[in-house]
């Protein structure tokens, strides 16, 4: 995938914007890194609806709050990189689409293994100018764990 | 500055107030709905070309475990996926504020191979200008049939439309994922 470009005018407010998104999700990737939970919501909207897969929609951040709780109790991500491929803003809304890599460190084991995939993330615009994470979706490129994969499933 | 506004009527809700600006127009929300019949058309008849051509040129699909397809990848994608002998969509709610409306609606589903009803429910339409983003939920139940396989479907999706030359939406983006653990199969 390219990046998108937009031309004209519009490529200086979206440059602000990518920067700043870019930053919020570096941010996030050493949240990640610390296990951070608190660092983690910053990220996202008081309504967000994260989207991950092998499970049910996270809604809000209590729930955010739980469901980062739980995966810090289980590992943490180290070197996460958010790469993004396009992304166009209109109004107070902006979507983006890209590709996450990032390795994962299982609490307790030695060793790690590497993840990468792709993501879809609606930011919307704060009362004070900034944006935050809103509705998104993220998914591995990797085929399936042979243990958990289930041959001729359909989506 | 949008504002709409959603009445019930016949036991569906409609959209009662037009947009005075940009984002969701009553146009916009009715061109949106009317996506719906013939994409459901092309899905039971496994014609790509007509559901291709209601996505845009560079339409990406973003399925799990695999990488993304993009332009001739998708008809490849399409071409994998199972006959579909039933689908029904409907719009159940929308609703809007400054350059966002929302919109839910649901969408079952029959697909052959496994047997599997599906029943898909969106339950955002995010419409921002010249992108809508569909955030979708898709649950379906196991009904198997002689030989079949079982599987369950739960999934989940984010769709980001585009607004074509023509004026007419078409779905530009779409990612999903399962909402419950892969099972494993005896």
């Amino acid at each position: 995938m390219q990046q998108k470009t937009v031309a004209g005018p519009l490529d200086a407010a979206n440059a602000v914007v990518q920067t700043e998104i870019e930053a919020r999700l570096a941010r996030h990737a050493q949240a990640l890194a610390q296990g951070d939970v608190e660092a983690c919501l910053q990220l996202y909207t008081a309504d967000a609806i994260v989207r991950p897969a092998n499970m049910e929609p996270v809604r809000g951040h209590e729930a955010l709050r739980e469901f980062f709780s739980r995966w810090f109790g289980a590992m943490r991500i180290h070197n996460a990189k958010y790469t993004t491929d396009e992304l166009e803003v209109a109004g107070d809304s902006a979507y983006q689409i890209g590709r996450y890599e990032g390795e994962v460190h299982a609490n307790g084991q030695a060793g790690a293994f590497s993840d990468r995939g792709s993501f879809s993330i609606v930011w919307k615009r704060q009362p004070d100018g900034g944006w935050k994470y809103h509705r998104g979706i993220f998914n591995s490129s990797l085929p399936p764990d042979p243990a958990t994969s289930s041959k001729g499933r359909t989506e | 500055m949008l504002v709409l506004g959603v009445q019930e009527s016949d036991g569906r809700y409609v959209m009662s107030v037009a947009s005075n600006g940009t984002g969701l127009t009553t146009a916009d929300a009715a061109a949106l709905r009317a996506l719906i019949a013939p994409w459901t058309a092309a899905c039971l008849r496994q014609d790509w070309d007509s559901l291709l051509q209601m996505c845009t040129d560079d339409i990406i699909f973003m399925p799990p475990n695999a990488p993304a397809a993009q332009g001739g990848a998708v008809r490849q994608w399409l071409e994998g996926f199972p006959p579909i002998s039933g689908m029904a969509w409907d719009i159940e709610h929308m609703e809007g504020a400054g350059d966002l409306a929302v919109l839910r609606g649901w969408v079952t589903m029959t697909l052959d191979v496994n047997g599997e009803q599906v029943r898909f429910q969106a339950s955002d339409i995010v419409v921002s200008g010249a992108w809508a983003m569909v955030d979708a939920i898709i649950t379906g139940t196991s009904t198997p049939r002689a030989g079949g396989v079982l599987t369950r479907t739960d999934n989940k999706a984010l769709f980001v439309m585009r607004r074509a030359a023509d004026g007419s939406w078409r779905i530009a983006r779409y990612q999903f994922n399962r909402n419950v653990p892969a099972q494993r199969r005896p």
